[in-house]
């Protein structure tokens, strides 16, 4: 008979709120052990077994809604004070297993637990508008311009191999001035963070309309510094949103990026 | 709660994957290895790194459909 318990979060002893359900409805509880405690699920039956869930996952029919509720609840507990996410199918042997876990990983699962407390993260992405960015060239870069009027000046034969030469320094200036720019915000946002990371674009089919990627950032930002930190964002999306960048921007989210042992406090 | 996933547009195919990748991928992993399940010991986990590039194969089917 299976008593496999799954692990959504780690939260404090004590915490004392009703958790929403959780995995295909069912209830979720806390297990505590000292002064942490794991939320969990008992799942009965053999779907959860190991082997089982390898051949489900396959199946983004099966999986999708059950990411949503894992999802649920570690942001449930994220509302209600620290919480250190675990990754989906983080799975135990019975309530026993997962106190173990506690008690043996305590000191380990005490300082997630205060690197979660420092706040929840945001997520921004800031992708390129080549054509809107090479509209805006010519006013951040003048000799563009200039060089442009040559090209017409000049005669048939030297426009072609100008113009090649113009279109080659142009692709560079703007990957140039995209990562400058991405740069920037990254670091002014940085200042109302404390925490942020850079990842590279996120693997997956589908971006809209293949729109190269200049900033795939995550900050984690103390709930006192929101206001200040969305008011920064804001700014920086009016100044850049007309120069040829688009803004794709969430949160706040639990902790996700910000709980592993690289992430401790500056 | 919504148990079926429709056709997805381009933002909400986005959103799905973020999500699958922040709950499959991110988050503190306690083990730290594959542990292949048995009977008797207390952890049991599933290879993320499989999972993720099973979720992105099917996403991208999803995404050509």
């Amino acid at each position: 008979m299976s008593n496999t318990c799954y692990v959504y979060a780690i939260v404090p002893a004590s915490e004392v709120g009703v958790p929403p359900e959780g995995l295909d409805g069912h209830p979720v509880t806390l297990e505590r052990e000292g002064t942490l405690a794991a939320v969990i699920s008992a799942l009965p039956g053999e779907e959860y077994e190991p082997g089982n869930i390898e051949a489900r996952t396959a199946d983004i029919d099966w999986l999708g809604p059950r990411a949503a509720a894992h999802d649920r609840i570690v942001t449930w507990a994220s509302d209600h004070g620290p919480a250190v996410p675990l990754p989906m199918f983080s799975l135990y042997r019975g309530a026993e297993g997962v106190r173990a876990m506690l008690r043996d990983r305590r000191h380990e699962l005490a300082r997630a637990l205060e690197r979660a407390a420092r706040g929840r993260e945001f997520a921004l992405r800031v992708y390129r508008d080549d054509d809107a960015l090479r509209a805006a060239l010519p006013d951040l870069r003048p000799e563009f311009a200039e060089r442009l009027r040559a090209i017409e000046a000049a005669s048939p034969g030297q426009r072609y191999l100008l113009q090649r030469k113009l279109d080659r320094d142009i692709a560079d200036a703007l990957r140039d001035a995209a990562r400058e720019i991405a740069s920037d915000l990254f670091e002014r946002l940085k200042g109302f963070a404390v925490d942020a990371l850079r990842e590279p674009p996120p693997k997956r089919a589908g971006d809209p309309a293949q729109v190269p990627l200049a900033l795939n950032a995550y900050f984690l930002v103390a709930p006192e510094r929101y206001d200040a930190f969305r008011a920064e964002l804001t700014a920086l999306i009016e100044r850049f949103a007309t120069r040829g960048f688009r803004f794709d921007f969430t949160g706040p989210w639990p902790a996700y990026h910000f709980v592993g042992p690289h992430h401790d406090g500056e | 709660m919504a148990n079926e996933i429709g056709p997805l547009d381009d933002d909400d195919e986005l959103a799905f994957s973020d999500l699958l990748n922040r709950v499959l991928d991110r988050g503190l992993v306690i083990s730290g290895q594959v542990i292949i399940s048995v009977a008797d010991i207390d952890l049991v986990y599933v290879d993320l790194q499989l999972l993720v590039s099973a979720m992105e194969t099917i996403v991208r089917r999803n995404a050509s459909a």
